[in-house]
């Protein structure tokens, strides 16, 4: 199989887990210090009101924020597109200039044009995935292009200059409002859904918030859980359902760090599920579920019985916060609802590891592995892995060896063939030829 | 090599607890009102003054909206345009109303440059409103991230006015 036909083989998932592999480092670091930040003012080490709190939600936050130039540059090692070019255009969405544009137009209702005349829709760019994957994605369709069609001599030129100009614009006019779009439709089939049949809402987030955080489309409902605090001074609709997915992503990481064979894997796991228990899921997502794809199922079902759960005993949120184990505070208003909303917890964490050992996973390579602690590999893993590499190289030549040996055979019946067929032809060797190829053909 | 990690994370941890309480140096800024009323002039940070002079209800292809109508004083000592300097948004029932321009008089003013010192009149903005009972709640924020309050820093909020309709 060639290298464009495996690309060509490659799923959704398998994309998404390619360009989330390399960054889930940093992703796990900053999730861990937003953790640290929530507990240290839990226990009132720290003030919210504080120089160090801004500092420290700073080094949690800044990740998250500049996420899609992370995602550019991961992106475009998957699509095979220039990474600093990639980046380039992921800085330009998030331009301080331009982010305040666009906040400001949507908050006076401007309309937004380019050149006075191309309508540019209202996104938001900090923190976003999907836009820059797919920015990412036609910039790599761009590149060849243009490669072929500009001229060797204005290539160092033309080529950023061009590349830069048509993948910013392209993705301010129609690949970027594509996320916003989705999570609008997503917003308002949700608080339709609410209206309709509300215990169904927190199944629904429970189990598909792996899918809305890949799109970004998570931070659409935002906005529904923010104003039904305001009104109704709690939320039913993100946060139950949030917290019973991220609970789940916790069981699958702590049932991967528990059967994986890997330590290293046993290692990043655990870290994983320590940080889905205080809500910033992500390396559980990235690192574990997606990669393994069964544990991805397992969690879908397991955040779905949670978020039913807490649907059927409405359970409510009565503060915007991080939906993990910290956020129980938030649900604390009166002992039902507090009961109901550690159940849910354990309902999902519990429901998700035991479906993650029964259903399985396959071991990440070693590769992979590596890839996602940031960490070299250990001396006794590389001298496996060394092993495996001369046992296939010798493997390899052994097969070379006979490849060598069928070619020479097929080389020599060849020339036998043709000098023969020549020798028929030429009317020369009709008689020896027929002669001497009975026993050959005998032996 | 375990030790050692051990030990680096407890010093950041000390560090982290330590630094907030080593804090010594006094900062000061403006700090702006948490509500405010119609005609009033209203500091909403360092530099930029907000009057509201007026409220209107403007029927427009079968809607209401609410238009208002106000003063900006940029008060800094460079020139400066509306869009970089404040936002004002509005609500009727905790519900963030939707902005529409078409029904302001001359939306160019909202990106028209003033210099230091000098007073932008007449600049408008309109809502689409929900119900014509309830009040709306105009939210009028300052190019602040935060504010220092007895020294400590707080996010920025902003001075809400509530206006009833006419």
């Amino acid at each position: 199989m060639t290298a464009t036909q495996k690309e060509k083989k490659m799923g959704v998932f398998d994309i998404i887990g390619g360009i989330f592999k390399p960054i889930l480092i940093v992703i796990i670091g900053a999730g861990v210090l937003q953790a640290v930040r929530d507990v240290l003012v839990q226990v009132g080490a720290i003030s919210k009101v504080s120089s160090s709190y801004i500092f420290l939600d700073g080094l949690g936050n800044a990740v998250f924020y500049f996420l899609p130039i992370f995602l550019a540059i991961a992106s475009a090692q998957v699509f095979k597109a220039t990474p600093f070019l990639a980046a380039a255009t992921a800085a330009f969405l998030l331009y301080p200039n331009i982010v305040n544009m666009y906040e400001w137009a949507n908050n006076v209702g401007w309309n937004l044009t380019l050149f006075g005349a191309i309508p540019i829709t209202y996104a938001k760019y900090p923190s976003s995935v999907l836009p820059i994957i797919l920015i990412v994605y036609v910039q790599s369709k761009i590149e060849p292009l243009l490669k072929k069609i500009i001229p060797d001599l204005l290539m160092s030129i033309l080529f950023p200059v061009l590349t830069l100009f048509v993948t910013c614009i392209s993705g301010i006019i129609i690949l970027g409002p594509i996320g916003t779009w989705i999570g609008d439709a997503l917003a308002a089939g949700i608080t339709w859904l609410n209206n309709t049949v509300s215990w169904l809402v927190p199944t629904v987030v429970g189990a598909m918030s792996p899918f809305l955080v890949i799109t970004g489309s998570h931070y659409s409902l935002f906005p529904v859980a923010t104003q039904n605090l305001a009104q109704l001074g709690y939320d039913t609709v993100l946060i139950p359902g949030m917290m019973a997915s991220n609970m789940a992503l916790a069981g699958v990481s702590f049932a991967i760090a528990i059967r994986s064979k890997q330590k290293m894997y046993k290692s990043y796991s655990a870290s994983a599920g320590i940080t889905s228990l205080f809500g910033i899921s992500q390396s559980s997502l990235y690192g574990n579920a997606i990669p393994l794809k069964k544990p991805l199922y397992a969690s879908i079902i397991g955040g779905g019985i949670g978020g039913f759960y807490a649907g059927i005993t409405a359970i409510k949120a009565r503060s915007f916060v991080t939906p993990g184990l910290l956020a129980l505070v938030g649900f604390s208003s009166d002992t039902g609802n507090l009961i109901n909303s550690i159940l849910t917890c354990v309902i999902s964490f519990a429901a998700t590891f035991a479906l993650t050992i029964i259903m399985g996973f396959e071991e990440p390579d070693a590769n992979t592995v590596a890839e996602l602690t940031g960490q070299a590999i250990s001396e006794e893993e590389s001298s496996d892995m060394q092993k495996a590499a001369e046992e296939a190289r010798d493997t390899a030549s052994e097969a070379e060896v006979a490849a060598a040996e069928i070619g020479y055979e097929a080389e020599k019946a060849t020339i036998t063939s043709g000098a023969t067929q020549l020798g028929q032809d030429l009317g020369l060797t009709e008689k020896e030829e027929k002669s001497a190829d009975k026993p050959d053909a005998k032996e | 090599m375990k030790k050692i990690s051990i030990i680096l994370t407890v010093i950041l941890l000390f560090s982290l607890v330590g630094c907030s309480k080593a804090e010594k140096k006094e900062f000061t800024s403006h700090i702006p009102p948490e509500t405010a009323e119609v005609g009033q002039d209203i500091q909403i940070d360092e530099t930029n003054h907000i009057e509201i002079t007026d409220i209107n209800i403007k029927e427009f292809e079968d809607s209401k909206y609410v238009v208002i109508t106000y003063d900006w004083t940029n008060d800094s000592k460079s020139a400066a345009t509306s869009d970089k300097s404040f936002t004002i948004t509005a609500s009727q029932d905790d519900v963030g109303l939707k902005p529409n321009l078409k029904v302001v008089e001359d939306k160019k003013k909202l990106v028209t440059q003033i210099e230091g010192g000098e007073t932008l009149s007449g600049m408008e903005q309109g809502f689409a409103l929900r119900n014509e009972e309830s009040p709306v709640i105009l939210s009028i924020k300052g190019k602040m991230f935060s504010v220092f309050i007895d020294g400590k820093p707080q996010s920025a909020y902003p001075v809400k006015v509530t206006v009833e309709l006419p």
